[in-house]
């Protein structure tokens, strides 16, 4: 079933809850509760969560890790906690995405620069205690998400290395 | 069984020297740890060991350890007391046997000898880092340097314990072997210092069964008066070396320069870590500088860019130099519809990316943004400089912003021409200038730093941006430049080691290899071919001052840029970033050993 836009959630919603309904009469067997979900509704709550969670949430089937992988989703938690470095929408979107996306933005550095500090994060250091995270991490600066977005242009200018090099000019 | 195999190789010196505590510890650890006991073989010796060239029954480990123990404290100790005469008396003959040693140095210590040697150990301090050993060896050089000078060269020719020494063939400094009094305080060097002593690659040809390398030149003989040396490591002695030979050098007493440099290249296999890199390379430079084998200097320049990525991956010194430039840039580049860069040395290009993605994102859109890239023409013909720019340009076009590349080949800055750099042919509102470890090249050639300084300003550039090496590799006096770059590479080694890299690892030896290079032309090359000329960050200013520039300050966004990324993404907690009147350094602990300045046109304020 194509997901419909988040603009055309509220519309549909009716039909949803019905289709919902019809599929978890005819495979009732499947497994309880949770995992009836179909994607749209689960992305609807996946709107909600925070980033910790929305990533554990991609670890619990397949059809969660495809729903959790939207992009639009980690959008969000990506605008959620950054300020707004005084470009549009669209702007950010037509640069972050080509780049990698908000999910590897989010997970590869605006998370590990949102972590309280504690040792180097060099990889083969044992690894971090664990922290309970009952905050939501601060919100991070202009500085922060522009260092980051730089990261994340260097990455993938780097990557791109090695598909030039097949290329004969 | 591995961890156990990791823990020895810390301690013969993989890491970097944590002196006698590694070795007891790793020592102890064998005994401790219940595992061992798995690793006997059938002969009842302990296997690890075995395979350092120690024989110990395993039973009699707990013992051993203990002892060495005992033996480490009433060294460290007894260092006022002068424990030298441990070395005399008692000769020893199977030095594989540890438990043995061991018992016969404990029972010495309880009898003391007679004869007064030296003091040899001071194992406290092998921890110290090379700026330590070489500040120590600044407080006692100029008073004393003549004689360490002269105690070295006796020592040169005293020196006989090391095995190797006599496997080397064709020393005539090294006379025949003495008694067996001098090997003891060579293992007992060896012994207490198998925390810091190194690789042992030299000592292969011994014909001992030494599997530690022997440590370097430990003993004084008998008769020498106390050298005036504050500390005994090795690693003091080692930088006294390698100040004697440029010294040497300096003089033209090529003959004495010789022996010292195989002097330095046996003393500098007993360190471990950035000493033991920092030396090699040094003495390689001298020994080139001495029999005027100077490297080639058409190095290929797409090896040496292979060099630079590498260290771009391991330190952060690049990264550093690229995001504050690029923020000046950003900076001036606020209102401007059509920008062109112009990159004095285009490499991989490495520093655009961060560029054109930050464009990108400016409120109101990218400019068109326009790049020269200048580099050096390539052996084999292959346009480097297009590929790149093929490169960047598809990036830009992923991102959405609108670029165009010309790549301009010159083998020296100072050959281009100001029409050269110009754009003519596009509406090109602001126009910047970007040098990264490129202006201080031009210092070779008289002239040229002046010539391309004032084609800078023939284009009205709207900001300059210069990143250079903190640090006077210039000055006319050999042995002052010798001694001002064996500062700065050792700092630069010592941030390499400690940025927490597993070693070995590709990045970390290309990285060495990339500042290797840099020492050898600072070290052996003259005129012409020496160009890594480095200057101060202050003897720039004075430069760009006269030369009708004005500064741009770095605002607190770039340092607070900078500050982030170093502590978050950079490995290694010594680097420091400071500002310095509106310029930005980074160093490792207290040396500034990069800065960049940004530079506008001085406006007469008529």
């Amino acid at each position: 079933m194509k997901r419909s836009t988040p603009d055309s959630q509220i519309p549909g919603a009716d039909q949803k809850m019905k289709k919902v309904k019809v599929e978890s009469e005819e495979e009732g067997e499947e497994g309880s509760g949770l995992m009836n979900l179909d994607e749209n509704l689960l992305y609807e709550i996946l709107k909600h969560v925070d980033a910790r969670t929305l990533a554990m949430a991609s670890c619990v089937s397949k059809l969660w890790l495809k729903t959790a992988k939207d992009e639009r989703l980690w959008e969000l938690i990506c605008t959620r906690h950054c300020a707004n470095i005084g470009c549009g929408t669209q702007q950010l979107r037509s640069v972050v995405l080509p780049l990698g996306g908000f999910r590897r933005l989010h997970s590869r550095y605006l998370w590990p620069l949102s972590k309280p500090q504690y040792a180097s994060t060099s990889s083969w250091a044992p690894p971090p205690p664990k922290i309970i995270n009952s905050k939501p991490p601060a919100r991070l600066g202009k500085d922060e998400v522009q260092l980051c977005l730089s990261l994340l242009s260097i990455q993938y200018y780097e990557k791109m290395n090695f598909i030039n090099r097949d290329r004969s000019f | 069984m591995k961890r156990k195999h990791q823990e020895i190789c810390g301690a013969t010196g993989c890491g970097s020297g944590s002196g006698s505590k590694a070795e007891s510890s790793s020592i102890g650890n064998t005994n401790r740890g219940k595992i061992w006991e798995e690793d006997q073989d059938a002969g009842g010796m302990d296997e690890l060991l075995a395979v350092l060239g120690y024989k110990v029954r395993s039973s009699d480990m707990a013992d051993v350890a203990q002892k060495l123990e005992q033996l480490e404290m009433v060294m460290g100790t007894a260092q006022e007391d002068g424990i030298s005469h441990l070395s005399s008396d008692t000769i020893h003959y199977n030095p594989s046997d540890l438990s043995g040693w061991v018992q016969s140095m404990l029972t010495e210590l309880n009898n003391p000898a007679t004869e007064n040697l030296d003091p040899v150990m001071a194992n406290s301090d092998s921890n110290s880092s090379i700026l330590g050993q070489i500040n120590h060896s600044g407080h006692s050089k100029p008073q004393h340097q003549q004689q360490i000078v002269s105690s070295i060269q006796s020592q040169v020719y005293n020196d006989d314990s090391e095995y190797d020494l006599r496997a080397i063939p064709g020393i005539a400094a090294y006379p025949p072997p003495k008694s067996e009094s001098d090997s003891e305080s060579t293992r007992k060097r060896m012994k207490t210092s198998i925390g810091s002593s190194g690789s042992t690659g030299y000592g292969s040809s011994s014909s001992s069964p030494q599997g530690i390398g022997v440590s370097g030149a430990v003993t004084e003989s008998s008769t020498r008066p106390v050298v005036l040396i504050d500390s005994q490591e090795t690693g003091v002695r080692l930088v006294h070396t390698l100040m004697a030979c440029a010294e040497a050098v300096q003089q033209d007493n090529l003959k004495l320069a010789d022996a010292l440099v195989n002097h330095i290249g046996l003393l500098a296999v007993s360190q471990a870590g950035a000493m033991r890199k920092v030396a090699t390379y040094f003495a390689e430079a001298l020994a080139r500088r001495i029999y005027r084998i100077y490297p080639q200097d058409s190095l290929d320049p797409s090896s040496t860019d292979i060099l630079q990525m590498h260290f771009y991956e391991t330190c952060p010194y690049l990264k550093f130099a690229h995001f504050t430039a690029n923020q000046a840039i950003l900076e001036a580049f606020a209102t401007a519809n059509t920008v062109h860069v112009i990159d004095f040395g285009l490499k991989q290009g490495m520093q655009w990316p961060a560029l054109i993605q930050a464009l990108a994102l400016r409120p109101g859109g990218p400019p068109a943004f326009l790049l020269t890239g200048i580099g050096p023409p390539q052996p084999d013909n292959t346009d480097a400089l297009q590929q790149v720019g093929r490169k960047l340009h598809q990036f830009a076009e992923t991102i959405g912003v609108k670029f165009k590349f010309r790549g301009l080949v010159a083998n020296s800055l100072a050959d281009l021409e100001p029409e050269m750099l110009e754009i003519r042919t596009a509406e090109v509102d602001a126009v910047a200038v970007n040098s990264v470890f490129e202006l201080h090249r031009l210092l070779a050639r008289p002239g040229g730093i002046e010539k391309v300084l004032s084609s800078i300003k023939a284009l009205k550039p709207k900001i300059l941006t210069a990143v250079e090496q903190e640090a006077n590799h210039n000055g006319p006096i050999f042995l002052e430049r010798f001694t001002e770059a064996l500062h700065y590479y050792s700092s630069l080694f010592d941030s390499l080691e400690g940025s927490g890299v597993a070693p070995p690892n590709q990045d970390l030896v290309m990285s060495e290899l990339y500042l290797g290079r840099q020492i050898c032309n600072v070290v052996a090359c003259e005129g012409m071919d020496r160009v890594e000329r480095h200057e101060t960050l202050t003897q720039w200013r004075t430069r760009m001052e006269t030369a009708g520039f004005s500064p741009v300050h770095f605002g607190s966004n770039a340092y607070n840029l900078v500050s982030m990324l170093l502590a978050r993404f950079a490995r290694g907690d010594g680097y420091r970033v400071e500002e310095n009147n509106g310029c930005l350094t980074l160093g490792w602990h207290t040396r500034p050993l990069i800065a960049t300045s940004a530079w506008q046109l001085a406006t007469t304020e008529s």
